[in-house]
């Protein structure tokens, strides 16, 4: 199945930007990793079985680029994280508790955390992504969360 | 709201730069990748050949520096009989190749 560039840029360029924002917490790299997923697609010419198969290829190759950098001693942009919060709208205060909360975790969990939350993976397909076991992934979305109640008390619910 | 409907929420205020759009076009238009031109192809070839010439040349007997050499262009390979080298007044080495009714010469 083929998909039209454009409209698959579209459509998910803002889930890569957060993986990689997610994991940089700068804007500068995350947009660098954007550009490298979809010229990888571009340059790919792969079929896919469906958008649910090209997503997960998407994202897969998001935190595969994401790992890469970080082992780049090239990589070391940095955008101070407050002043990136800052020019976000928020239509809430919790929404801006939460993103300081999430950012301020260890990356591990703000990883598990956003691929859960944010993407919708189950703990299996997590452990597949990130190439690790499923109890690994289990104990770091606990951890995650735990961290994240505690600093959001009554924002951040209990599950 | 439940968490990862919160979640969902203050996430989707990121945004990629705007810019980035442009650049997709560009990566359409420019076509896929990086592609090496012909020229630079023939004169790394010369240049390859150029660091071949001066081993062999190291090596060799008397006036007698070689007498064939195989150069390869990509896949393909072209045969550089003696000709198409030969030595200045200076003593450098002239290699001249002719490719496409087109002829390179490296000194």
């Amino acid at each position: 199945m083929r998909f039209d560039i454009d409209e698959i840029f579209e459509r998910y360029k803002d889930h890569i930007f957060a993986i990689g924002f997610n994991y940089f917490q700068n804007s500068i790299d995350a947009d660098d990793v954007v550009q490298e997923v979809f010229y990888k697609l571009y340059k790919s010419n792969k079929d896919f079985e469906s958008e649910d198969h090209l997503r997960n290829w998407l994202i897969r190759v998001a935190i595969n680029e994401c790992k890469r950098v970080t082992l780049s001693s090239w990589f070391k942009k940095k955008e101070p994280l407050e002043d990136y919060a800052k020019t976000l709208v928020w239509n809430d205060p919790e929404e801006s508790e939460v993103f300081l909360a999430v950012m301020n975790l260890p990356k591990k969990y703000r990883t598990v955390i956003h691929l859960y939350y944010y993407e919708n993976y189950s703990i299996k397909e997590i452990a597949d992504l990130l190439g690790m076991s499923s109890t690994a992934v289990s104990t770091q979305l606990l951890r995650g969360r735990k961290k994240l109640k505690e600093k959001l008390l009554e924002v951040w619910k209990d599950e | 709201m439940n968490n990862m409907g919160l979640y969902k929420k203050t996430f989707s205020r990121l945004h990629a730069s705007g810019s980035l759009d442009l650049e997709v076009m560009e990566m359409k238009k420019r076509g896929t990748g990086f592609r090496c031109r012909r020229s630079l192809l023939v004169f790394t070839a010369i240049m390859t050949v150029m660091l071949a010439m001066s081993a062999i040349a190291y090596a060799a007997a008397g006036d007698k520096i070689v007498e064939r050499v195989k150069v390869w262009l990509g896949s393909e390979s072209v045969d550089l009989k003696e000709g198409e080298i030969s030595q200045n007044e200076d003593g450098d080495f002239v290699i001249k190749i002719k490719i496409d009714d087109k002829t390179y010469k490296a000194d």
